[in-house]
């Protein structure tokens, strides 16, 4: 039997809520990333954005499949197993697990600076294939994100340490904050306080991300207000 | 010394100078006012065609090149792009 997680039945509800923010603001930075790709026909742009979709897929399914636990389970403990649930409930689960690791491949993809279509698809077959045959889903799910984070989080330094922009730097704690997160839910079979830390680490990341946009939306519209054009 | 110029500053200078001048330009005087190399200025020309920023106008007298919508909304939007781009660490 795959257990997925452990989550106590107190934080029902706010898995949800918080679910649903993570997809909200990943679609909102997929979106403004997709208009930028639209204005300037920048490559990374496209895959940033492409990325975010799917993450934000991701969570809207993790947030569906969590109101579908709730209304079934309602002990002192919610423990969500792949085999308890029917198929639709299952298609969802792999639909979550898909969504997410082929979002962070996309973004390692793009991180590494490499334009092959080939290449792109061996990291992303690579990672689905081992996630489908592999028995231990739940450790494979969080391990792999978790190694494409690492190679994500490399490229963040290294753009850290060429320009010390304080912006790259909240990005780069975001992505720190979403690969604690997701070693953190390597544990989350193990006791319920792991499933509740993890979703904490990711709302830390997902705040700094979505205070990155809201600062980049604030200087447009000042900018806007103020009839300025700034001259590069 | 000044900082080096990425990708997106390139295509904007190239798109200011075919703007500048009445949004109709020859060549040579992109590479005249772009600063760049023969070569690198005819890979940003490929794209640039590529991305549906600028058209090539063939005639008589030569090659000339046409500023697009797309492009006058690449000069509009820049600083925004350019936002964007930095904040995420995408430039």
């Amino acid at each position: 039997m795959v257990l997925l997680y452990l989550s106590p039945t107190w934080f029902a509800g706010y898995d949800i809520f918080l679910e649903v923010l993570f997809a909200l603001v990943t679609l909102a930075i997929a979106f403004y990333s997709l208009k930028i790709y639209k204005l300037s026909g920048q490559r990374e742009s496209k895959l940033f954005g492409i990325s975010f979709l799917l993450i934000s897929i991701s969570y809207s399914l993790w947030a569906i499949l969590n109101g579908f636990a709730l209304s079934q389970l309602n002990e002192n403990q919610c423990a969500l197993y792949l085999e308890d649930v029917g198929i639709l409930i299952n298609l969802g689960i792999y639909g979550h697990i898909l969504f997410f690791l082929s979002g962070i491949a996309t973004l390692a993809y793009m991180t590494l600076k490499i334009e092959s279509l080939k290449a792109y698809s061996l990291i992303l077959l690579l990672v689905l294939l081992a996630t489908i045959l592999v028995e231990e889903k739940q450790m494979i799910i969080y391990l792999l994100s978790s190694i494409l984070l690492i190679y994500i989080i490399s490229a963040y330094i290294e753009e850290y340490s060429k320009n010390k922009n304080k912006k790259v730097l909240m990005i780069l704690l975001a992505f720190f904050f979403l690969f604690f997160g997701r070693l953190d839910f390597i544990f989350s079979t193990i006791s319920y306080r792991f499933y509740v830390l993890g979703h904490v680490l990711e709302l830390a990341a997902y705040a700094l991300a979505l205070i990155s946009l809201i600062l980049v939306i604030k200087h447009q519209q000042k900018n806007k207000s103020m009839g300025l054009r700034r001259i590069p | 010394m000044e900082k080096k110029r990425n990708r997106l500053r390139i295509i904007y200078d190239i798109l200011n100078v075919i703007r500048n001048r009445n949004g109709r330009i020859k060549p040579t005087h992109i590479l005249y006012k772009s600063n760049l190399s023969h070569q690198m200025m005819a890979d940003y020309i490929n794209e640039l065609k590529g991305k549906d920023f600028i058209k090539e106008i063939k005639a008589k007298h030569g090659r000339s090149y046409l500023i697009t919508q797309k492009g006058l909304n690449y000069l509009n939007q820049y600083n925004l792009i350019v936002d964007f781009t930095s904040s995420f660490g995408l430039s």
